[in-house]
């Protein structure tokens, strides 16, 4: 597995309140792989005990839950001077809620239904905040991107990108080994808010020009669609 | 009593207090005529009887008369409440009668079925909308449920991967597609808000090009945008955004590999004018004016194989209206296609 050395020495804990089982016990297996420790709770009340009883490094929360809504336990948590990271999840996309969701105290917020990919690098996010800052340059096999003067070189020869370019690769390369959906590059690279306009294509076509300056005539491939999730950078040898 | 009376036709109570008022006056009248000296009666009984019998007699006449006039008067009003009665849900396509459309109930009526016209329209749109929603929603799902169980049957996991990546795409798209939708349905509540400016419009086509011009390039195509420098229009920057995106991209999709698209924007006659042109197959008159509704496809088979949820032109023109402005077609079969939007400008300028 690629992302076996990406998992923490210490497994960070992750509280999962969500009261849809199927939904839950995906979320769980898919942070269990993705290197974290995991409980559950199905209802607000479970969900409050556990956070009164155990302690955890991040809580995903869903704000429709039967009993003891995702919010109130949001705001006595908060009252209670507990800064344990909040991922909220909810149904609701209008922006009043969104507005209520953070001010409540959540620390983020994903409307659903999301990809997972977008779940996992929103937690990996969060939970970065307080740790060491990002170095400037960054490798991955023979690949070297320099952030602060914006250049990369492939094998020790240069590879000149455009503006935009370089952007999708700084994004592809903060979080290697992960899937990147074609939202998140949306928000992320193009930096458009609404997620009505449509840019799949445009994205697409920006991908394909990226992957022919970094990948073309090379035996191993960096840039990786995940078809029906969207693009992933690691290494992985033709065939 | 009150509740016997209360059941009586409107007609007959109108009836009755007329004819009572009559015969009132009636006698009134020979109690005068008595006062005055006219008439002498032998005695104060002899004229009370009269002014009774006087009464009485003129009710029951008054009354039958009043009572009848007044039931052909309101004959349509009993007419509309027969109608009404027959007047469902589902069968709003009865009209109430106009017997007189000066009168009151004329009016009446006239106004009763305009507001059914509405509710008739707005019916028939939204059992539509379910139709279509519906057909738009099972079609992704026959294709995953068909790749679900063809990938279970055969054991190869190559298979099963692509199988599970088909079916994340058709998942993509009805999310899209429940998302626009949601879009749509919130702007008839009018519940996003709208941040209109004056502002610039160079910059927006600019961006437009700057995102499209990469996906044009890779049919050959180049996309011309022209606007003069100083062109101010109220809008709002990502209602206007989102509207040339769709169209831009539109005209990308829709015209063959090396066919220019042009985005112009001009003055004419106090507004600002966005074109955005493209030399593609056009689209025939006919379908002029439905082409900006939900769902609504010229050619069935090509537009979705091309991704989209027919959903693009609708979020057009709900985007410009947001705006106050107008968008339009003009094309025709083998012309190619001009979508035409109307802004508001600054008055000042």
């Amino acid at each position: 597995m690629g992302s076996a050395k990406l998992t923490p020495v210490i497994r960070m804990r992750v509280l999962i309140v969500e009261d849809d089982e199927k939904t839950a016990l995906a979320l769980s297996s898919g942070l269990e792989r993705g290197g974290f420790a995991t409980a559950t709770a199905h209802t607000g009340e479970d969900g409050f005990f556990l956070l009164n009883s155990e302690t955890f490094d991040l809580v995903v929360l869903d704000w429709m839950l039967p009993g003891r809504s995702g919010i109130e336990i949001l705001k006595t948590l908060r009252s209670r001077g507990s800064k344990t990271p909040v991922l909220l999840l909810t149904a609701r996309d209008a922006v009043d809620d969104r507005v209520l969701g953070l001010e409540s105290g959540a620390d983020d917020y994903l409307v659903k239904p999301f990809a997972f990919a977008e779940l996992l690098a929103r937690i990996r996010t969060l939970l970065r905040r307080s740790g060491p800052a990002e170095p400037l340059r960054k490798t991955i096999a023979d690949l070297v991107v320099d952030l602060e003067s914006r250049r990369v070189w492939r094998t020790d020869k240069p590879i000149e990108l455009t503006p935009r370019e370089f952007d999708l690769l700084a994004f592809l390369l903060r979080q290697p080994g992960q899937v990147v959906t074609r939202e998140m590059l949306a928000k992320e690279v193009w930096r458009e808010a609404s997620r009505i306009t449509p840019l799949d294509n445009v994205i697409d076509v920006h991908v394909a020009h990226l992957r022919r300056k970094v990948d073309e005539g090379r035996g191993l491939k960096l840039i990786h669609t995940i078809r029906g999730v969207g693009f992933v950078l690691r290494e992985e040898a033709i065939g | 009593m009150k509740a016997w009376w209360q059941r009586r036709s409107l007609s007959a109570r109108l009836a009755f207090w007329n004819a009572v008022a009559a015969g009132a006056t009636t006698a009134m009248g020979a109690a005068a005529a008595a006062g005055l000296g006219i008439w002498k009666p032998a005695n104060v009984f002899a004229l009370l009887a009269i002014m009774f019998l006087a009464w009485v007699f003129v009710t029951v006449i008054f009354g039958t008369g009043a009572y009848f006039i007044a039931r052909r008067m309101h004959a349509p009003l009993l007419e509309m409440v027969t109608e009404t009665g027959r007047l469902s849900a589902k069968g709003l396509s009865r009209r109430l009668p106009v017997t007189n459309p000066h009168d009151e109930l004329g009016v009446l009526a006239a106004r009763l079925n305009d507001l059914l016209e509405q509710l008739e329209n707005s019916f028939a749109e939204l059992d539509r909308l379910t139709a279509d929603v519906s057909h738009e929603l099972r079609t992704p799902l026959t294709a995953m449920r068909a790749v679900g169980e063809v990938a279970l049957r055969d054991r190869n996991p190559a298979l099963l991967q692509d199988a599970v990546g088909s079916m994340l795409e058709d998942i993509g798209r009805m999310n899209q597609l429940i998302e626009r939708l949601l879009l749509l349905t919130r702007s008839d509540n009018s519940q996003i808000p709208l941040q209109m400016e004056a502002g610039l419009v160079r910059p927006v086509l600019a961006a437009v090009n700057d995102a499209l011009s990469l996906v044009a390039m890779e049919k050959q195509q180049e996309i011309q945008a022209d606007c003069p420098d100083h062109l101010l229009a109220v809008f709002d920057p990502a209602l206007l955004r989102l509207a040339l995106m769709n169209l831009t991209q539109n005209a990308i999709r829709y015209s063959s590999c090396g066919k220019p698209i042009k985005l112009r924007a001009f003055w004419e006659q106090g507004s600002v004018v966005i074109e955005v042109a493209d030399e593609g197959p056009g689209i025939a008159a006919a379908h002029h004016q439905r082409i900006f509704e939900r769902f609504y496809r010229v050619d069935k088979a090509r537009s979705r194989a091309d991704g989209g949820v027919g959903l693009g032109l609708a979020i057009v023109k709900w985007a410009v209206e947001r705006m106050g402005g107008t968008v339009r077609v003009v094309s025709d079969l083998g012309r190619g296609s001009v979508f035409r939007i109307h802004l508001r400008t600054i008055p000042s300028y």
